[in-house]
């Protein structure tokens, strides 16, 4: 699930320079040159006699010009800094998830891992691969040599900060985790977003509660609307991340959840999920919602939303500003406007929407196998130095291709050899060419000020942050142990299995919601859903008693 | 005692005869052993990782490290809820797809047979192939997009019955016959080939034979077309009932949705859903082994049925 809010925060961070182009800064860059060359030993991990093998993310932008990672500039300059070589090891094109499987099937082990399987599908997380003799435990070579990890946590400024980046035992897990900058702290990406242009045509209200939303959905679907609210798949992580309707009645879409006292409990098991699926049944009812849904992508539900089709649709920030254009070339009035998220009653509070932060499932692992384990930590270490986070993320900037400029202030643009490419390359690839994203530790301010220029994207903000947070998610630092987390998954599996279809059937009528609904509560707990919650709760328990 | 002497004896006499007959042929021996090779490097030795199945496999311990389980994996699948709807499932869209996917093929290599026309011939092939070499995924997604609200086969088949337009492919009881129509248009073309190069091997004398005993078309299609292919359509018939419960979940994968579990999660998608993305390798494995198991069962069957009615088979 991290996993993927991240990928949507790499998209945005992707895209952020297009509103760049056009500000034209002088270039400047002799004195940088000069302090590099001064600190050329002050990185030395190795005098060419240590290679790494990495296995990381390699962008599909960059693999029609470089054959692997390995040609990067950035990685390039990189082992001429360390003085270590590098081999790299990356996941086909369109792969599904399996090659990582296969890779550790094949029992050929690479020194680093940059990736969230660990955290976030292998049995017993991080700490079983650790026991499984796949990753080894760097717990004090951390300690001793982490000094930029450390600093970086420092800046957090969190008091949980031991206990986010620790596991149960004690070990460091989090070791070379993506930070945010504070600017995206706690902010919700994710939210129901609607036709202004229409409410305004219509004479209606920006909705707040469930029957305001009903009486919009209305008012579109007499006016001709073919699909008033076009939903996506519950499956979609992005969906299921935020909960919204759900979280109006207190249960999350298909996962566990959390209640005011600490007791973790089974979203579709609650009576409020009787009463979602109540708001949605009436919906399909009317003709609000399409039975297409059930298979629909978050992506082709924009597209319906953004030809006309559909008057409101769940989005991401990123779609938001996406939309505003791709909207107002099908029809000059396009508008949109993010919603509240529904609430049963106009001033409650929901607690189910996700909402960013720093030390997720992404992390940098060193294998057990691995001969040069101080050398590999020293190298993650290095990766959170300042001036390689900078130039991961803004380039190396050298040569005849510059690709930022920084002003008087220390502000940074991107140079239009980035923006408005000579040859003609998109963003997208430029920053695969010239940026290294794999090996970025830290997401950029300036480049997440300029993707959300738009007041839109400001606006969904300050809507989907209205009377709405995560205090009922479950932390996402939990570790459970290697049994634990098979009987969950194997639970969890079962239990989705069993309701994914039921509840679909329950919306579109299939089955009787009335007379169904007992039985099927029944059935979850048959197939476990009160083991789970159990196991939940222990493994909360043990995150909330964490030393310090 | 004695007898072991004898079987020591009858085998070094074999590896003697081996010797002999290697030296005097040894370049038709050159010529086969790549294709040995291949098959021991290729479909045997991999069969050793089949015994995973039997263990709580952990990569970087090996096979032997691993926690041995006996059966549990085996038990697990067959006591899971769902193993006899996944299990009916894949039964039922397979033998579909042999009654309605098997037959109209060589009906239609017939038909092109029958064709007076080279250049029409040609044409009417080269359109029926086509489909097949669009990509499983595209082929999906055209299906997909067809078969929504507002698609055109939805339309057609509303218009007809007078039936409310919905998502074909939200209705669990229309999942079947859409993919069942989906598989065979795509492949009865390309199908059709080997059908279409087994007619054209049969003497044309044949046929002029029976036109001058008063044979008509008909006739001569009954008394000459189908003998003269009958032993490859046997052949190909064993062939694919040994494929039966492997026959391509993918497109299913891409079709389904949980509004149509109930007619489309075969053994593999349901399978894929529940162990291949939790690193579940030893589960994974004892299922492809039990559908193997079954493959073979069937194909040994098959082929002991044909030989029995037609004395045509495999071996």
């Amino acid at each position: 699930m991290k996993k993927r809010s991240l990928a949507s925060i790499a998209a945005v961070a992707a895209s952020s320079a297009m509103a760049l182009s056009g500000m034209g800064v002088l270039p400047v860059m002799a004195e940088e040159e000069t302090t590099e060359a001064a600190d050329e030993d002050k990185y030395r991990i190795a005098d060419g006699d240590v290679t790494l093998s990495i296995y990381c993310n390699f962008q599909n932008a960059a693999r029609a010009y470089y054959n692997d990672l390995g040609d990067n500039p950035v990685v390039k300059k990189i082992e001429e800094q360390t003085g270590l070589n590098f081999t790299f090891i990356h996941a086909p094109a369109g792969d599904d998830g399996s090659y990582f499987q296969q890779l550790l099937a094949s029992g050929d082990i690479p020194d680093l891992m940059f990736t969230s399987e660990f955290q976030n599908s292998y049995p017993g997380g991080v700490e079983g691969a650790i026991q499984d003799g796949i990753l080894m435990d760097i717990t004090d070579l951390v300690e001793q040599y982490g000094v930029n990890f450390k600093a970086l946590c420092d800046a957090e400024d969190d008091p949980d900060i031991e206990k986010k980046i620790r596991g149960d035992e004690g070990d460091i897990i989090k070791y070379g985790t993506i930070f945010l900058p504070p600017t995206d702290n706690k902010k919700i990406f994710n939210g129901l977003i609607v036709r202004q242009d229409w409410l305004d045509k219509y004479g209606l209200e920006a909705p707040v509660t469930i029957d305001d939303y009903t009486h919009v959905l209305e008012t579109f679907k007499e006016n001709g609307v073919q699909i008033p609210l076009a939903l996506c798949k519950f499956s979609e992580a992005q969906f299921a991340n935020n909960n919204p309707i759900a979280s109006a009645f207190d249960v999350s879409v298909q996962d566990f959840d959390l209640d005011d006292d600490g007791n973790v409990k089974y979203g579709r098991s609650k009576d409020g999920y009787k009463s979602f699926l109540e708001v949605l049944k009436q919906w399909a009812d009317e003709g609000l919602i399409d039975t297409g849904f059930v298979s629909r992508s978050i992506d082709d539900s924009l597209k319906l939303f953004e030809n006309g089709t559909a008057g409101m649709c769940f989005a991401h920030t990123y779609n938001v500003k996406m939309a505003v254009t791709a909207g107002a070339a099908v029809d000059p009035d396009f508008k949109v406007t993010a919603c509240v998220q529904p609430k049963v009653n106009a001033d409650d509070v929901t607690h189910l929407s996700y909402t960013t932060h720093s030390i997720n499932s992404q992390g940098k692992f060193v294998s057990a196998s691995c001969k040069h384990p101080e050398e590999a930590v020293k190298f993650i270490d290095y990766l959170m130095d300042p001036d390689v986070m900078l130039m991961t993320a803004w380039g190396t900037n050298e040569g005849d291709n510059k690709t930022y400029t920084v002003d008087a202030d220390g502000t940074r643009e991107f140079t239009d050899f980035v923006t408005n490419n000579p040859d003609g390359l998109d963003y997208n690839t430029v920053r695969a060419l010239y940026m290294c994203e794999p090996f970025q530790i830290r997401y950029d301010e300036t480049m997440e000020a300029a993707q959300y220029s738009l007041p839109e994207c400001h606006q969904s903000w300050d809507a989907w942050m209205t009377n709405n947070d995560s205090a009922h998610q479950i932390p996402n630092y939990l570790t459970f142990t290697v049994d634990e987390s098979q009987e969950l998954n194997s639970i969890k599996n079962k239990l989705s299995n069993y309701s994914d279809e039921m509840v679909y059937k329950f919306i579109f009528g299939e089955e009787d919601l009335d007379s169904e609904w007992d039985a099927f509560e029944q059935q979850l707990i048959d197939l476990g859903s009160e083991r789970a919650e159990e196991i939940y709760k222990t493994a909360y328990d043990r995150y909330e008693s964490r030393s310090e | 005692m004695t007898d072991t002497v004898l079987a020591a004896k009858k085998k070094r006499s074999f590896w003697v005869r081996l010797g002999r007959n290697m030296r005097q042929h040894p370049l038709l021996y050159l010529m086969i052993a790549p294709v040995i090779l291949y098959f021991l490097l290729y479909h045997y030795y991999p069969m050793y990782g089949l015994s995973i199945s039997f263990f709580d496999y952990v990569p970087t311990k090996g096979i032997t490290g691993s926690k041995f389980v006996g059966l549990k994996h085996f038990r697990e699948f067959l006591e899971d809820p769902y193993f006899f709807r996944t299990m009916r499932n894949t039964l039922v869209i397979n033998l579909q797809l042999l009654l309605f996917g098997f037959p109209i093929p060589i009906l239609f290599a017939i038909l092109l047979n029958e064709l007076r026309s080279a250049r029409l011939r040609r044409v009417t092939q080269t359109v029926t192939y086509m489909p097949h070499f669009i990509s499983t995924v595209v082929i999906c997604g055209m299906m997909l997009d067809f078969c929504a609200e507002n698609g055109f086969i939805t339309t057609a088949i509303c218009r007809l019955t007078g039936m409310k337009p919905v998502n074909l492919f939200s209705r669990a009881s229309m999942f079947q016959p859409l993919y069942v129509a989906m598989c065979v248009w795509q492949e009865f073309g390309w199908d059709s080939i080997i059908y279409y190069a087994a007619l054209t091997g049969i003497a044309q004398e044949l046929y002029e034979a029976a036109e001058i005993d008063g044979a008509n078309r008909w006739n001569r299609i009954i008394h000459i077309s189908l003998p003269g292919i009958s032993q490859t359509v046997v052949i190909l018939l064993i062939m694919r009932i040994g494929n039966m419960m492997t026959l391509g979940w993918d497109k299913i994968l891409l079709l389904y949705n949980p509004m149509t579990y109930e007619t489309s999660d075969v053994i593999s998608t349901y399978v894929y859903r529940l162990g291949l993305t939790n690193f579940q390798y030893s589960f994974a494995t004892a299922v492809g082994f039990f559908n193997s198991v079954i493959n073979f069962v069937l194909l040994i069957l098959a082929n002991t049925v044909s030989n029995r009615l037609s004395n045509t088979g495999l071996w």
